[in-house]
């Protein structure tokens, strides 16, 4: 029984050490003083330092949140009103609609990427903001979909009923009742949204135009020129964020779960 | 009948889901303050009854007339009706207080922030439920969600409270307790009650009056007193304090009374509702209460007991009387009477009802 017991820990620790390991080498080397990353010469920030100096990355940084909270909102207000739609509608086909709204989450990114830059060609719209804008919304909204679909299943909607019963109007109702009681799962799936959207890369090099970067473009564009600790300490505050946005979007998830 | 004295009136109205006929052409009226039962097996239409008086469910034809206004196709938020909902329905992310100041603070009329607290706290005190304001609803137990649903209904003081099975959720004893305060507290308020149940104890204890329902139509509408006593069909008459339906062979008519015959004897029954006459020899069901059956030496008729129960203070034997098992109701206990005794019994005259078979088959 012993033995089973450490042999089932083997599996765990590989895996851990595949995935965390090269992950926990590129945070301690951002608070590297060297240059070089072949050897450690003490603590230091100067590299975050170095960061925030630079406008350039700087700017992808704010390009890169204002892309993530707007995409994050637009998705949200069409999952939420698609999974509303669709918690009501009667469609014989409404699983096979729901299906397919879910498909761009196993689209292979590059080809989504492929498929928008297409599109918008043919559309003759301006690589840039707005491109990076449509498309982040448009992968996104599966994420706060499925969020707002499973907490619609267990929503029991008799409250909004009792809401339209006691005076309210339809309207009323929504903002009073449905929305806050859906808002956990609205804000939860905002949250995984804003981080699937913070470090994208692949989708973002196909739309984006010449003149606007993000931080994932940034740090690719900036690996093919060198490896350099500044790009190790940017990379560890893009995952301190999404680690951040993914903690925040499960704490919600279990805090509602506990008062309903 | 007018309007003013009617609060509420159902013209013929409908409602049927796919194939399904839920309600067929039902009309009635409820008189302003009173306390109106509708009582009825689960699938009879009930809650599709009232979901059509709060606007919840459209109904196929005819009209809700509230207050001598029709309101059969308002929004369920332009009627002042409020619903207590089986489920209790509360808000869950709304604290005790405002899910109870709700209505106050959507209505049109906007009311001072001091008349709001003392209005909510008014409503919680007729539930007896003030302390619990600052509580959320996963913190309280079923019979506080219910009395918090009923605070949220009353605070906005609608002019028909609807109340879809509210203590069905509850254990006997706290059923028993509500269904007094309920009683009371619609005394004190002067709102119209329209309650929904399945339970005729509940019905019996409470109602001014009683809508017996079945798929879809009311079978009887009167007094606790007038179901109980003449039950207008055997459904109503099983359904209302369980009765004993004998099946009779019609004699004649006489006034309020007829001749009929059972187990071929002659006996005396009231008409009760019954209008249509009856030919000479033609087979109909009586019912007839438990606690009227006399067992005595002296009596006409005989039975053979299978069953005898003992419970609450009231012992019931049941005994075979040709091919009919009837059940009589004695209060105390009496060991004189054993499973398998052949006894004899008598149905003093007018103590059975005539009544319509609705159950099918001959009674």
């Amino acid at each position: 029984m012993k033995k089973l017991r450490k042999r089932a820990l083997i599996y765990p620790i590989v895996m851990t050490v595949l995935t965390y390991l090269p992950i926990l080498v590129v945070a301690v080397y951002s608070f590297n003083e060297s240059k070089l990353s072949s050897k450690w010469d003490g603590f230091s920030l100067k590299w975050y330092a170095e960061l925030f100096r630079d406008d350039s990355i700087l700017e992808a940084l704010g390009n890169s949140v204002f892309l993530g909270v707007t995409s994050s909102v637009l998705a949200a207000v069409i999952a939420t009103s698609a999974a509303l739609g669709m918690a009501k509608s009667k469609l014989p086909l409404r699983h096979w609609v729901e299906k397919l709204a879910l498909l761009p989450l196993i689209i292979p990114e590059i080809v989504l990427g492929m498929v928008f830059l297409a599109f918008f060609s043919l559309l003759g719209l301006p690589f840039g903001m707005l491109t990076l804008i449509i498309a982040h919304t448009a992968f996104c909204i599966p994420y706060i979909y499925t969020e707002v679909a499973a907490a619609l299943e267990n929503l029991d909607l008799s409250a909004v009923e009792a809401a339209r019963d006691l005076g309210a109007g339809r309207l009323t109702a929504f903002f009073t009742v449905t929305l806050p009681m859906l808002s956990p799962a609205v804000i939860s799936g905002m949250f995984l949204s804003f981080a699937m959207s913070f470090d994208d890369v692949i989708i973002s090099i196909f739309v984006t135009g010449v003149s606007v970067n993000t931080l994932p473009i940034k740090v690719y564009t900036q690996i093919k020129t060198g490896l350099s600790p500044k790009i190790n300490a940017l990379c560890t505050i893009m995952l301190a964020v999404s680690v951040l946005c993914l903690a925040i979007a499960g704490i919600i998830k279990k805090i509602h779960r506990k008062y309903s | 009948m007018d309007d003013v004295s009617n609060i509420l009136e159902i013209r013929g109205i409908s409602k049927s889901f796919g194939e399904t006929s839920v309600i067929r052409n039902l009309s009635f009226s409820v008189a302003r303050g009173e306390f109106l039962t509708v009582l009825g097996s689960s699938g009879c239409g009930k809650t599709t009854l009232l979901r059509i008086i709060c606007g919840l469910e459209e109904t196929d034809a005819g009209q809700v007339i509230l207050d001598g206004r029709d309101v059969t196709a308002a929004e369920p938020n332009l009627r002042e009706v409020n619903t207590v909902f089986q489920s209790y329905a509360l808000f869950p992310h709304m604290t005790v207080f405002e899910n109870v100041a709700y209505p106050l603070r959507i209505a049109k009329t906007k009311i001072s922030k001091a008349e709001l607290v003392r209005r909510v706290s008014e409503a919680l005190e007729l539930v007896r439920m003030t302390g619990c304001e600052r509580r959320y609803p996963s913190a309280l137990s079923g019979g506080q969600k219910q009395r918090i649903a009923i605070a949220r209904a009353i605070v906005g003081r609608p002019r028909v409270l609807l109340l879809d099975e509210p203590l069905g959720a509850l254990d006997l004893n706290l059923r028993r307790q509500m269904q007094t305060e309920l009683k009371n507290l619609q005394k004190s308020l002067g709102i119209t009650f329209i309650y929904i149940t399945h339970d005729q104890e509940e019905a019996l204890n409470m109602s001014d009056r009683i809508a017996v329902m079945k798929n879809g139509q009311f079978l009887q509408i009167g007094t606790p007193a007038e179901i109980y006593d003449s039950p207008k069909t055997v459904y109503a008459a099983r359904f209302v304090g369980e009765a004993n339906i004998l099946p009779c062979t019609f004699g004649k008519m006489t006034g309020d009374a007829a001749e009929v015959t059972f187990e071929g004897l002659p006996l005396t029954v009231r008409r009760g509702c019954i209008s249509r006459e009856y030919g000479n020899g033609e087979s109909v069901p009586a019912a007839l209460r438990g606690e009227q059956i006399v067992i005595s030496d002296a009596g006409r008729f005989s039975g053979v007991v299978s069953d005898i129960s003992f419970a609450g203070g009231v012992m019931r034997i049941t005994f075979g009387c040709g091919g009919t098992l009837l059940t009589a109701v004695r209060y105390g206990l009496d060991t004189s009477v054993k499973t398998g005794d052949t006894i004899r019994f008598e149905i003093p005259a007018s103590a059975a009802v005539l009544c319509e078979n609705d159950e099918g088959g001959t009674a």
